[in-house]
């Protein structure tokens, strides 16, 4: 039989509708999942594999969860490969085999038609809850997974025929704090998963079974052409480079550094992301992955590239990534804990990749940006008096200071893991959901990291509690290792944490730990600074206008213009307006 | 006889449709006068008043209704040309408008600039106040923070002031004590307050509504002042009625008040036509309407007999949460660009030709293909008669752009990249279509499909089809739907009140109390309008969700009254089961949170009576018939087509694909398994073949690979 061909135009046809139904899945787990983290933050994402467990379709996806969703899958394939049935769902959340942390919920459908298994829906959500041994879904503490906690699904059949296997259920609602968010978010993964299925048979009865197997073939070669196209853009080399982990007392008290070698081959197209000198595991949560350390080497080089590219196996296989089998920077082995694999270390792993290639092209480079996890996006929990129930949530707001990158101010709203996509909950509505209280949440002037093109502002909040008492646990990196500028570029500002009593002032403030858990009382405020953006190039070469624009909007003062920009602003008496006197510019920045 | 009167301002052209009271329609076309639109709009009065052989004030005489939607606020927005505005907010908060709830579009995209906010923080003062989400007061308003800031936008020559405070909407009094004091210190400042322009949840939707509310006010005010001068002096007395982005027409003085809804208003109105059509030819409830302009195509879907509407609209970047008739516009229409890919992938868009330089076949400088190149090369329009022969097409101009932007690349001859053009472009509309319904969790099949816009002929089979959709109506009205939509639509207002209260200890009283209020305000508001307490129709909502949701979910209500615990249980499974059917899953066992009241007030306005014409035979009268012509079809290849004229086409005629319609202002291409019938009303219903699982939709039998993958 002649092989069945596929048209330039089919293929076009093919892949936005099963782009539309993987981004059809998005939209509805967005709009009936429960947790903010999960709604409002929107920190999951969906997948359309094929039938042998590569990624076809990742719309939208957060770069930490879906650059690495075909070793998911295939680990799904690994155990229960021959078994798989229609009606079937798999949960995994084992870092251990191919998941990136406990927190992370790995749903798998396996799709059927007429008994044959053509794709997989995966959709990999963050819950509120695990029910790790400290109310917190980033267990920074545990020196093992015995310490950390949560119980671990690895690779385990949650639904058969369609409905739940209800002792697993019960297991996890024995286990996981306010369980009834937990399975209102367990529900809508599943939800948006059939939704999927659905949509994908009416794909498989249209076009037929031995169309769609060869579409999913052509559309991974298309997507290993456009990145070979682009990578062949790129100098032949190898680059080193490294960004250290905040110590933790205790813990890691010399910090973990990453290290990382990223060879580019360009006339094979292929680029390697080598980690294999990183360290041992650490005894604490946050030793990595397999996969999110294949998710820190690719989101690494395409935050570089910066291009649209269509994000299939096809495409993402051309960046392999090196890593030790047993390692903080490596593989997950039990019985070290990944608790945190997704953020912290994962941030550097990613920042010393797209850091790692500046000043190779005319048009590309960028510094690094904010860290994770300031005292402000802290994991909280306690008792809600209002409504007479309990909670846990990871807030998520205030997560600014992006990278300067050539050509570019650093994008505001930026965090590493998610690629700048998840989103922030409206302040009224954490209010209403929440027993607490935002004074404050603005940027702070003069943070961003000076550059040509400067790094984004760092943010300040100010929350409290307004009935009882709440547990904030949070982790926050770059106070001690800041995000480093770039070829002349300033490092971005460090992270802070304190806390003070609202009826004292702020003359009772004191700094707190970086790594930490506490509970706050009414009338005690948790104050917390994030890390900034580091700039790009020499501010001395900042446009003038620039500077002058970034004054007027209070980003920046008069002082920094001078001091650091070298950019003298004058005040017009008569118009009232600030402008740029070009002779002392000059002048002050041959000094 | 009476005339009813719609003017729509386009980008391009100025529609305008004249019906009188049987539903005789005539449409009008002037060019869009982009420094003074009211121009455009009075050339175009005087096109119709000639053709009825009058002089406009006598045209004007006849008129007993006239109503207008424009994009004068979408374009200053778009433009950046409107008010500078000063903004007052909650102390702690002021970068509310440069935070805008964050989340972007594509996760490995840095090499941007930042979005501004909508307002610079040079112009945002924060003032000391703060009030909780019961809307207690915890901090008093301070109140020289207010006057200091109120003396530094006078400074700055702040055109109008927009204040939005944290849970202004649950207790205004701050808002309100801050009116006063901008009345005290600078008696002629103008002001918006956003517990007035927006009294919902979530404080970055109602800042940048109020912000942008704001920064409307002076320009509509100036406009519909100029307007009503202008249509005083042709004779014409009375208010006009405007176009809102609820779907339907309010009052100036009430757009005034919220300019906010006249953004996007055009487009709103497109599903009331819709809506009319399907109603009117078949009866049917459940409408999906679609309009195709140069580069975009809006749609919009009619369920029940309801206009959807969102709560999540776009406008400029900028999200507001404001309701509005839900349009989905994607960039795909006639003008978009088709290019090949680094991979050997055909795309269509983003980038579009506009009308300068336009499509290839202009011959204004063109020299890319876009989708009217594809539709000429294929045969599908007439070079000489397009838009009914006002512009003559250079179909060489259109090969050689094709050839060379798609057939070249992908090693495909003319008319197989033609095909190819084509046919993506048609998935990417019908991919939109599936996006406002399937993801709504609504089956298309069970809906009529009306089009709008002169290209949509060529397109809305091969899209209905796929869809399976049977059955398409193409109004007479087609070109100018939104237009249209005016004079059909109805008065229409919403109203809303916050208010929270859950299933599980449901506030009999409050909520009773809360739905009363708004009744008592819809009446009101259409009592002044002048509308008989018999024209008065209320339909009442709630938005709702499951502890701890952020998306609320939006509901009609059964009841304007809860009088028992059966009412409020129907209630809560009506949730469940919208739940499940939008949103995949069903939680029975929880209870229901309930966040914001709202009715719409609809005053009717007398309808327009359309009378049927006789039906007449089932064949085409051999003067309709034009010169045969070479078209393109899949699965036929290229044939000699019969091709109609549509102004001789009678009512009960029907032509049977293949075939293609030339009408004056829009162009039918009757696929070989479809067919149109004129109806009684002068429109044309095509109708799809239902046997379609078995075709193969794709021309894979001498399809080209992919470059050399």
């Amino acid at each position: 039989m002649d092989k069945t061909i596929i048209s330039s135009e089919q293929l076009a046809i093919m892949s936005s509708r099963i782009a539309g139904i993987a981004k059809h899945m998005t939209y509805v787990l967005q709009s009936s999942a429960r947790s903010s983290i999960m709604s409002g933050s929107r920190d999951f994402s969906t997948a359309v594999c094929d039938g042998i467990g590569d990624v076809i379709s990742l719309p939208d996806g957060l770069p930490v969860h879906v650059t690495n969703m075909s070793v998911t899958t295939k680990s799904f394939i690994q155990y229960h490969g021959e078994n798989f049935k229609e009606g079937d769902a798999y949960l995994n959340n084992s870092p251990y085999h191919g998941n990136t942390h406990t927190a992370d919920y790995t749903i798998c459908i396996p799709v059927f038609y007429e008994e044959e298994l053509m794709f997989y829906c995966t959709i990999r959500g963050h819950q509120a809850d695990v029910g790790n041994s400290i109310p917190t879904t980033y267990n920074y503490k545990a020196r093992d997974i015995y310490e950390e906690g949560a119980p671990v699904f690895p690779c385990v059949k949650i639904q058969e025929d369609y409905k739940d296997i209800e002792d697993i259920i019960r297991m996890a609602k024995t286990r996981i704090r306010v369980s009834d968010v937990w399975y209102g978010d367990y529900l809508a993964m599943i939800g948006a998963a059939r939704i999927g299925e659905r949509e994908l048979k009416k794909v498989i009865e249209k076009y037929g079974k031995e169309t769609v197997k060869e579409f999913c073939g052509q559309w991974q070669e298309y997507g290993k052409k456009r990145m070979i196209e682009e990578i062949r853009k790129l100098p032949s080399g190898t680059w080193s480079n490294e960004s250290v982990h905040d110590p933790i007392p205790d813990m890691v008290p010399e910090g973990i550094p990453v290290k990382v070698k990223v060879t580019i081959d360009s006339e094979e197209g292929q680029v390697i992301v080598d980690y294999t000198e990183s360290g041992d595991p650490v005894p604490c949560g946050l030793n990595l992955c397999e996969a999110t350390v294949i998710a820190s080497g690719r989101s690494g080089f395409l935050n570089f590239l910066g291009m649209d590219l269509p994000l299939c196996e096809g495409a993402l296989s051309q960046i392999k990534v090196k890593m030790r089998e047993k390692g903080v920077v490596g593989k997950a082995t039990l019985p070290y804990s990944s608790s945190v694999a997704t953020t912290n270390v994962a941030d550097r792993a990613v920042l010393a990749v797209q850091s790692a290639l500046n000043g190779i092209t005319e048009d590309k480079g960028m510094a690094e940006g904010a860290l994770s996890h300031p005292a402000h996006t802290a994991v909280i929990s306690g008792h809600d008096a209002r409504y007479g129930r309990d909670f846990v949530t990871q807030l998520t707001n205030g997560h600014t200071g992006g990278m300067g990158v050539k050509g570019h101010d650093g994008y505001v709203k930026y965090h590493c893991s998610s690629g700048g996509m998840s989103g922030w909950s409206s302040i009224e509505q954490l209010e209403q959901k929440y027993p607490i209280l935002y004074l404050e949440q603005e940027l702070i002037s003069d943070t961003g990291g000076a550059g040509e093109w400067d790094g984004a502002p760092a943010t300040k909040a100010v929350i409290t509690p307004t009935e009882d008492e709440i547990t904030f646990i949070y982790l926050s990196d770059g106070k001690f290792n800041p995000p480093k500028g770039a070829e002349g570029g300033y490092n971005g500002t460090p992270s802070y944490a304190a806390i003070y009593n609202l009826d004292e002032g702020e003359s009772s403030l004191q700094e707190l730990p970086m790594f930490h858990q506490l509970k706050l009382k009414p009338k005690e405020a948790l104050v917390s600074k994030i890390s900034s953006g580091g700039g790009y190039g020499d501010p001395l070469k900042r446009d003038p206008e620039k500077v002058k624009e970034k004054v007027i909007e209070k980003w920046i003062s008069n002082k920094k213009a001078r001091d650091i920009y070298g950019v003298v602003l004058e005040m017009d008496p008569i118009e009232k307006q600030i402008y740029v006197n070009y002779d002392k510019t000059k002048e002050l920045r041959k000094i | 006889m009476n005339l009813r009167i719609a003017t729509d301002i386009g980008g391009t052209f100025t529609d305008i449709v004249v019906t009188d009271e049987i539903g005789n329609v005539n449409l009008f076309k002037s060019s869009t006068t982009p420094n003074n639109h009211i121009e455009g709009i009075m050339n175009g009065l005087q096109l119709a008043a000639k053709h009825y052989n009058l002089d406009l004030p006598s045209f004007m005489d006849r008129c007993n209704f006239f109503c207008h939607g424009s994009t004068i606020t979408t374009n200053a927005i778009i433009t950046g040309n409107t008010a500078k505005v000063g903004l007052l907010c909650t102390k702690g908060h002021r970068d509310v408008l440069v935070f805008r709830e964050a989340g972007k579009d594509h996760p490995y995209k840095w090499y941007f600039d930042n979005p501004e906010p909508y307002v610079p923080r040079h112009l945002t003062y924060s003032v000391e106040e703060r009030i909780n989400h019961e809307g207690k007061i915890i901090v008093e308003l301070n109140e020289s923070d207010v006057r200091e800031a109120i003396n530094k936008f006078k400074e700055k020559n702040v055109e109008i002031i927009a204040v939005s405070l944290l849970w202004s909407f649950a207790n205004p009094a701050h808002e309100k004590r801050i009116a006063e004091i901008i009345k005290e210190e600078w008696p002629e400042a103008r002001y918006t307050l956003s517990h007035l322009v927006n009294p919902r949840i979530r404080e970055y939707g109602r800042t940048v509504s109020t912000a942008i509310n704001a920064s409307l006010g002076p320009l509509i005010h100036n406009y519909l002042g100029r307007f009503k001068d202008s249509l005083d002096k042709v004779n014409y007395k009375k208010d006009p009625y405007l176009f809102t982005s609820s779907g339907g027409l309010t009052l100036p003085e009430e757009m005034m008040e919220k300019p906010l809804y006249s953004l996007d208003s055009g487009p709103a109105l497109a599903p009331v036509a819709g809506k009319f059509y399907a109603d009117k030819e078949l009866g049917d409830g459940n409408v999906i309407t679609c309009d195709m302009g140069g580069t975009s195509f809006d749609l919009s879907r009619v369920t029940d007999h309801k206009i959807a509407v969102t709560n999540n609209v776009e406008i400029a970047d900028e999200r507001l949460s404001i309701p509005k008739v839900d349009v989905k516009t994607i960039g795909a229409g006639g003008g978009s660009i088709a290019w090949v890919d680094a991979g050997g992938l055909i795309r269509i868009g983003p980038e579009g030709a506009g009308s300068e330089p336009g499509p290839a076949c202009y011959m204004r400088g063109g020299k890319r293909a876009t989708v009217t190149d594809a539709a000429l090369v294929l045969g599908y329009l007439d070079p000489n008669y397009f838009l009914g022969g006002l512009m003559t097409l250079n179909t060489k101009a259109a090969e050689e752009a094709i050839m060379k932007s798609v057939g070249e690349p992908l090693n495909l001859d003319l008319v197989e990249a033609a095909l190819t053009i084509w046919n993506t472009a048609t998935s990417i509309m019908t991919e939109a279509v599936r996006d406002i319904t399937i993801w709504e969790g609504i089956d298309p099949t069970e809906y009529t499909m009306v089009g709008g816009g002169g290209a949509i002929g060529m397109h809305i089979v091969p899209i209905v089809e796929e869809l399976g959709i049977e059955n398409v109506i193409i109004p007479e009205a087609s070109s100018t739907l939104s237009a249209y939509g005016g004079v059909i639509a109805v008065l229409v207002k919403d109203f809303e009140r916050s208010y929270f209260t859950t299933t599980s200890d449901f506030n009999y009283e409050e909520v009773n109390k809360c739905l009363l209020e708004l009744k008592n305000e819809a009446v009101d508001f259409l009592n002044k309008a002048g509308i008989p307490s018999e024209n008065q129709v209320f339909e009442f909502s709630v938005e709702s969700r499951y502890p701890f949701q952020e998306k609320d979910l939006s509901f009609t209500l059964d009841t304007d009254h809860f009088g028992d615990e059966e009412a409020l249980q129907k209630t809560k499974e009506k949730f469940h089961d919208t739940h499940e059917k939008a949103r995949g899953s069903r939680d029975s066992e929880q209870h229901v949170e309930f966040t914001i009241w709202k009715v719409q007030a609809k005053g009717l306005i007398p309808e327009i009576k359309i009378e049927a014409e006789p039906i007449e035979t089932n064949t085409p009268s051999k003067g309709a018939k034009k010169e045969d012509r070479d078209v393109y079809f899949r699965d036929l290849g290229i044939i000699k087509t019969p091709i109609y004229n549509g102004e001789k086409l009678r009512p009960g005629n029907i032509v049977y694909g293949p075939a293609i319609i030339e009408g004056l202002n829009t162009n039918l291409v009757i696929f070989p398994n479809s067919s149109a019938t004129i109806t009684k009303y002068k429109n044309y219903l095509l109708k799809i073949n239902s046997n379609k699982k078995t075709e193969k939709t794709f021309n894979t039998h001498k399809a080209k690979m992919l470059g050399n993958v």
